[in-house]
């Protein structure tokens, strides 16, 4: 505490409020913990192929056999939901991220970008996605 | 009570303010400099500031035209003294914000660029888009928050200069927070609290432009000077009174009627071929005498001309007037790129002030007054654009050394005197939360401005303006019996408009006052019934002394040093 | 012009008799070119006296005014009645503790503000006689949007990571520091990377990007915080041959 006068008796306040809409309750709130929620599917898909390189240092069985694994239909399902949820990741990291790169190599942009293509996800679409997931890691365990 | 003790109480955290600590500081880096504002510094009016700054910067230029022409403008009444000081010291306070990171805008060679203005012979004008008060007070306030002896009260509201054996040792001020008031003592005391643009109901001015130092200096028995000079500002928007910079018609910019003409060139309003860029009383005037002879628009706000700006082309709107686009498109959804703005005269700034000498002190010894709530006078009887952020910045710095000057040259002497006019203020607030009593803030406000206004406007005569004063002085009367809803100490924001609400009415008696004994046309007081100069009888300052029974007006020379009176024609 | 009858739901906060905030709802007549801002103004000045709620220029450059409408942070200067329906929610600032009524604790902000040593560092100063530091219109051009930011703190009350950690040090903080480093004239880069990469600093950023989109001056506090993560990790590497790892 510098610069401005000391702050004794202070009045009482009413503890701040989190944010209007946060988490889940505004389609821009939503789409940002979708891009956070998007690591837990990466790490997955990470750990994924982890096993694959585990199982290449095993020999050429355990290699065709994680191999095999990976077409059974409810990895199929896994890999597509990795795959959708890394795109997704991409697409808003480099929507954008763009800003800050194209600062030093052109003119700044103006305003914020918008969005509007990753603004309609409904939050029903999540829900719906959180429960597929657990579905399929339910069906895994 | 305790008493917080500083060296120096700074009341204002505008540019003058600002700048006003930075100099005390570095001037004397062993006093500390406490800065009472009623809004954080970032939040004062020198943030709408739009157009420039004045002060030579290129070799077609020289100090005397730029002193020249301020006394043109002023229509003679400035102290040439003064004016003298302040155009040679205006080049180094602008470097001087060049070097604290004040984002001007640049030629293409990297120097500093300049702007026509209205008034000015020559291009003077430093600025940064148009939002150059915006950047150069967030510079200043940026700057002061690396002085650790500069302290700031954020949001405490000053309510009395304490007077102590003749002298100003410091100020009674309440924090808006917790409702509690305090005597902030030191050896001097500087006011940089702004206009009372407020005091009009068609203003630029913020909400918080209410003449608190000028009233709270008045009160103390100092003089107001010029207070009769109230610039009109050509083109604000109708109904908010939003400023639409000057700087659209010093990049060339035109004002139009309503039937297309450009009126400056086609009738003779004496800005001879300036057209456009002629000072502001005399373009203020002319818009209203096309409103009178039926030239002007109608509106549900009255009546307005046009700013036409299209010519310009977007890409030159967007780069140089970007801040006019995006106002104009926001408050009267009018692109400029494509159509005119509809524009009409508004109360833009006082002239008149705090009276001080040229370091800022004023008749009480250890009280300065700095900026738009002080008359050095550089402004005289009219401001030219642009001067009035350079003028911040010089008598700024210099209040601000002469203070840190003072300070130091005198000792804390008894306080017993101080405490109990403080303890008197914490009473008079606490009786006024929630006090009880007929009339209400809002009413008194709203017949002080329709009282202002059809009084001392651009055009004035004696009998609205003896009307005028006759109902400030009613209003005065009332005031006493007006009545709080609000009891709460905290952020109690009615017990601030009731005091703002009583400031206001000091200054605008001071107004009234001097404007009806003014019996001549000068600069910004242009009088149906005298509708001449008349040098021999009010080649004067006006000065406005408080007194227990009603205001008491006296007149005081005029400094001159090498310019002759002349004619004030373009 | 025409009236409209609009109904204003307030939320409250007296501290001396409320225990905690309640909405207090105002009917009242607005005029077409009306923001809520002046609906909130008529309120104080004709209902209502005791409503508290800061505002100055009214011409959306103070930064004074800024509270929720309908849960979005706006100056309500700038959002005009006739965009919203007939009832419009007006609240405080979130992220801010409230200290009474529309008007929050801003203390912390001004802080973090100067947290960021927001000003121009140099080793050696040049003298005034000498004139101004030559700029070019380019070096003015990489800045100057950083140099937008009015403090309305806007960004503060809709950035997600200061919900959870409120010593994050913020967006327009975090702005006006990238602004300095990117200044021609500046030379406390280094000054200023112990805040932006301390824990609080930049990479508390997980990049929602929502500061960017309340930004009422295009300002992309969001574009500033991710640029200055670059910096501060071009920094660290610069520095690390340095470190003492003993």
């Amino acid at each position: 505490m510098s610069g401005h006068a000391a702050a004794e008796a202070k009045t009482r306040t009413a503890p701040a409020r989190a944010p209007s809409g946060f988490p889940l309750g505004f389609y821009r709130y939503r789409n940002y913990v979708l891009f956070a929620a998007t690591s837990f599917f990466m790490a997955l898909g990470c750990i994924g192929l982890l096993a694959g390189l585990h199982a290449l240092s095993l020999g050429e069985g355990a290699w065709n056999a994680w191999l095999a694994t990976l077409a059974e239909p409810h990895w199929l399902v896994l890999s597509t939901l990795v795959l959708l949820f890394t795109l997704y990741f991409a697409i808003r990291f480099f929507w954008v991220g763009r800003k800050i790169a194209v600062g030093r190599i052109g003119p700044i942009p103006g305003p914020p970008l918008p969005m509007p293509a990753l603004g309609v996800l409904p939050i029903g679409g999540i829900v719906t996605a959180w429960l597929i997931l657990l579905a399929i890691l339910g069906g895994l365990l | 009570m305790d008493a917080i003790r500083h060296d120096i109480i700074l009341v204002g955290g505008g540019g003058a303010g600002l700048r006003a600590a930075i100099a005390a500081v570095e001037a004397n880096p062993k006093l500390s400099v406490a800065c009472v504002s009623k809004l954080y510094p970032m939040r004062s009016h020198t943030v709408s500031a739009e157009g420039g700054a004045a002060g030579v910067a290129r070799e077609d230029d020289n100090l005397d035209l730029h002193a020249y022409d301020t006394l043109k403008g002023s229509d003679f009444l400035a102290d040439q003294d003064a004016v003298e000081i302040f155009v040679d010291a205006a080049p180094k306070e602008l470097y001087q914000l060049e070097h604290w990171g004040c984002p001007w805008s640049r030629e293409q060679d990297g120097r500093v660029a300049v702007r026509a203005f209205g008034g000015m012979s020559a291009k003077r004008t430093w600025y940064a888009t148009d939002k150059t008060g915006f950047h150069m007070l967030h510079a200043l306030f940026q700057t002061s928050l690396k002085y650790e002896r500069i302290v700031r009260y954020d949001e405490y509201f000053a309510t009395k200069i304490l007077v102590e054996n003749g002298r100003a040792v410091g100020v009674a001020a309440f924090d808006i927070r917790t409702g509690t008031m305090h005597t902030v003592l030191g050896r001097a005391v500087i006011l940089c609290t702004g206009g009372a643009g407020r005091i009009f109901p068609f203003t630029t001015n913020a909400a918080v432009k209410t003449g608190d130092g000028m009233a709270l200096a008045y009160r103390a028995g100092v003089g107001l000077k010029d207070m009769e000079f109230v610039q009109y500002h050509p083109t604000g928007l109708p109904g908010t009174g939003i400023l639409m910079t000057e700087a659209a018609r010093g990049e060339g910019g035109y004002l139009t009627n309503n039937k297309g003409e450009r009126f400056l060139i086609t009738y003779d309003y004496g800005v001879g071929n300036k057209a456009e860029l002629g000072p502001r009383d005399m373009v203020s005037r002319a818009e209203m005498r096309e409103f009178q002879a039926g030239r002007g628009f109608k509106g549900p706000y009255g009546d307005y001309v046009h700013l036409e700006l299209m010519h310009l082309g977007e890409e030159k709107i967007d780069k140089v007037l970007p801040f006019v686009r995006e106002l104009a498109k926001n408050y009267v959804g009018v692109d400029p790129v494509w159509a005119p703005i509809p524009v009409r005269p508004v109360v833009h700034y006082m002239m008149g002030g705090v009276d001080t000498d040229k370091h800022g002190a004023t008749e009480l010894p250890g009280l300065f007054a700095a900026g738009e709530c002080a008359c050095v006078s550089i402004n005289g009887a009219n401001r030219l654009g642009s001067n009035s952020l350079t003028e911040c910045l010089v008598f700024g710095a210099r209040s601000g050394r002469a203070a840190a000057e003072f300070a130091a040259g005198s000792s804390a002497g008894a306080e017993s005197g101080a405490l109990e006019q403080g303890r008197s203020e914490a009473a008079r607030l606490a009786k006024l939360r929630g006090k009880h009593g007929g009339e209400k803030i809002a009413q008194i406000r709203r017949e002080l401005n329709h009282a202002t206004e059809s009084g001392c406007g651009v055009f004035r005569e004696e009998d609205s303006m003896r009307s005028a004063l006759d109902t400030v002085t009613q209003l005065k009367g009332r005031f006493a019996d007006v009545g709080l809803s609000d009891t709460s100490s905290v952020f109690n924001t009615e017990v601030v408009q009731a005091f703002e609400l009583g400031n206001m009415l000091d200054v605008a008696e001071a107004v009234a006052l001097t404007a009806l004994n003014r019996r001549e046309s000068r600069g910004a007081h242009t009088r149906t019934d005298y509708p001449t100069r008349d040098d021999a009888q009010f080649w004067k300052h006006s000065l406005v002394k408080f007194a227990p029974d009603g205001p008491r007006l006296s007149y005081k020379p005029v400094v001159k040093t090498r310019w002759e009176l002349e004619e004030r024609k373009y | 012009m025409e009236l409209r009858k609009v109904k204003f739901e307030v939320l409250r906060f007296r501290p001396e008799q409320d225990p905690e905030p309640v909405f207090e709802t105002y009917e009242i007549e607005c005029m077409e070119d009306w923001v809520v801002l002046d609906a909130l103004n008529a309120i104080k000045d004709d209902i209502d006296p005791t409503l508290s709620h800061r505002w100055s220029c009214r011409m959306g450059v103070c930064g004074s005014c800024g509270m929720l409408v309908n849960g979005r942070p706006v100056l309500t200067c700038a959002a005009f009645v006739r965009n919203y329906g007939g009832t419009i929610r007006v609240e405080p600032l979130s992220n801010f503790p409230i200290v009474r009524d529309l008007v929050v604790d801003l203390d912390s902000f001004v802080d973090k503000i100067k947290s960021v040593k927001p000003w121009i560092i140099r080793k050696i100063e040049k003298d005034l006689s000498e004139g101004e530091y030559r700029q070019s219109p380019k070096q003015l051009e990489e800045f100057k949007q950083f140099s937008m930011c009015i403090n309305c703190a806007l960004c503060y009350a809709a950035c997600p990571v200061l919900a959870n950690e409120p010593e994050f040090v913020g967006p327009a903080a975090i702005a006006l520091a990238h602004r300095y480093n990117l200044d021609s004239r500046d030379e406390g880069n280094a000054d200023r990377f112990d805040v932006l990469a301390a824990g609080d600093g930049v990479w508390a950023c997980s990049y929602a990007n929502e500061c960017s989109q309340v930004c009422p001056k295009h300002v992309d506090p969001a574009m500033a915080i991710n640029q200055a993560k670059l910096t501060a990790a071009l920094q660290w590497a610069k520095v690390l041959p340095k470190r003492n790892f003993t």
